[in-house]
């Protein structure tokens, strides 16, 4: 729901909707709605866009992309599987590593920059989000990351950003495959666990 | 190490999509005729979509960018999806949902639900997903759920509420080549009989008519593998859409 209260001008009936609701929407061509999805999630997927390409005139072109899907493909969401943030982050995950992959690049190292909690409220809306709601998401997966061990988010910010595979990861990392695919396992099974205990997984 | 405690171990890097070629079809293969896995690769790909959340959002959205998204939506709106009287399409069909057929008016609602649901992708995603149901007044839905294909793939069969008649709709199934068709098979203990035989479009879209021997009441479970074009006696084929709880692997 929309975080800012009071004598605001430009509240909107889409701005007072849920993400689900708008996605409803969409599917039945509602541009007014694709704008306001557009609104509340374009930071995210041009930064996880940027993140993976790392180049700022691609990640526009996959921003664009992934909400043009969104306008064509809304009917295909799928309540219950994950939330539409969710969903749209992985739009751009996959169309910023096809992107990657068409370039054929040597492989190369990256440095770990998940994202570090807040250090205190974890309701404080440090960004481009909109409702508390998806700040308090975000915080929540921060903070998960945040407990792994820093060689497990190391080979897991390579597989999720890069797209690599277990053995280009060993590659890169120099380490046995055997220790890769342990580490990735670990970390996610760890996220499993405290993404579950917060009621974040359906 | 079991094969299937392997399988799970390999079930979270499956997610990220990060294993080696061998072990991702291995995996692909095994998750086919696996419940049990499915479920946890669920769990899985629930963090996966999730992790982006933890991206650190720092460089602004270039400010051109909306305007160009506009632009697109327009000019796609004014070629593609000219203004609809799906209004009164949807009106119509709806009146169906809240209408008691008799036995006599069966055949006549099932084959005006083909017609619409054939003529309107839209308007058909729109009535699954409405606030109202489906809620076939006298008649059975049941959901056909995907094993291996596109994840958004998914199927509804409707059946009559005499049991004697059947629609099959299906979408986002991937297009198969000239050879290949999609069966539709109808499962009563072990014994199988073919229901369709059917193609999709462009969307992986398609509504048909279920074709059965027996009165569709007798058949516990539904199923839908890849056949040759001229459809096989028996399945041959991978499975794509099954009824829930029900896989071809653990029934023979």
């Amino acid at each position: 729901m929309a975080e800012s209260l009071g004598p605001n001008p430009k509240i909107s009936y889409y701005s007072a909707l849920g993400d689900e609701t708008l996605i409803d929407l969409v599917a039945q061509m509602n541009s007014d709605a694709l704008s306001e999805l557009y609104d509340r999630h374009s930071g995210l997927v041009f930064n996880v866009a940027l993140k993976i390409v790392n180049d700022k005139s691609t990640a526009e072109e996959i921003t664009l992309d992934v909400f043009t899907r969104v306008w064509y493909k809304a009917g295909t969401y799928r309540t219950g599987r994950s939330k539409v943030i969710s969903w749209l982050a992985g739009i751009t995950r996959n169309r910023s590593i096809d992107v990657l992959r068409q370039r054929k690049l040597p492989l190369q190292q990256l440095e770990v920059t998940w994202a570090m909690p807040s250090s205190d409220n974890p309701l404080v809306i440090d960004g481009p989000e909109k409702t508390a709601e998806l700040a308090f998401q975000r915080e929540h997966v921060r903070r998960a990351v945040a407990q792994l061990p820093d060689n497990q988010q190391e080979a897991l910010a390579l597989a999720y950003f890069k797209g690599y595979s277990h053995s280009e990861i060993a590659q890169i990392l120099d380490q046995p495959l055997g220790t890769v695919k342990t580490r990735i396992r670990l970390a996610m099974q760890k996220l499993r666990d405290l993404l579950h205990e917060k009621e974040f997984i359906n | 190490m079991s094969n299937d405690a392997h399988i799970l171990n390999l079930l979270p890097a499956y997610a990220l999509e990060c294993l080696d070629k061998d072990e991702h079809t291995l995996v692909s293969e095994h998750l086919t005729r696996c419940p049990a896995c499915q479920n946890e690769l669920g769990a899985y790909l629930s963090v996966a979509d999730r992790l982006a959340l933890a991206v650190p959002v720092v460089s602004p959205v270039p400010d051109n960018l909306k305007r160009q998204l506009t632009e697109r939506v327009q000019a796609s709106s004014q070629t593609t999806h000219p203004p609809s009287p799906q209004k009164s399409w949807r009106h119509s069909l709806k009146s169906l949902f809240v209408w008691q057929p008799t036995r006599g008016w069966s055949v006549a609602t099932l084959a005006l639900i083909l017609v619409l649901a054939t003529g309107n992708l839209l308007l058909w995603r729109q009535l699954r997903r409405s606030s109202d149901g489906p809620q076939l007044r006298g008649m059975q839905t049941l959901s056909l759920v995907n094993t291996q294909v596109d994840a958004d793939a998914n199927g509804v069969l409707i059946i009559s509420s005499d049991s004697e008649y059947g629609s099959l709709v299906v979408e986002n199934l991937p297009l198969l080549n000239s050879e290949q068709r999609y069966q539709l098979w109808l499962i009563q203990d072990k014994k199988l009989d073919s229901g369709a035989i059917f193609s999709v479009d462009a969307h992986g879209y398609r509504a048909t008519e279920v074709n059965a021997p027996d009165s569709l009441g007798n058949y516990s479970a539904f199923t839908i593998t890849i056949e040759p074009a001229k459809g096989s006696v028996q399945p041959t084929g991978p499975e794509v859409l099954t009824s829930i709880g029900f896989s071809l692997q653990s029934s023979q």
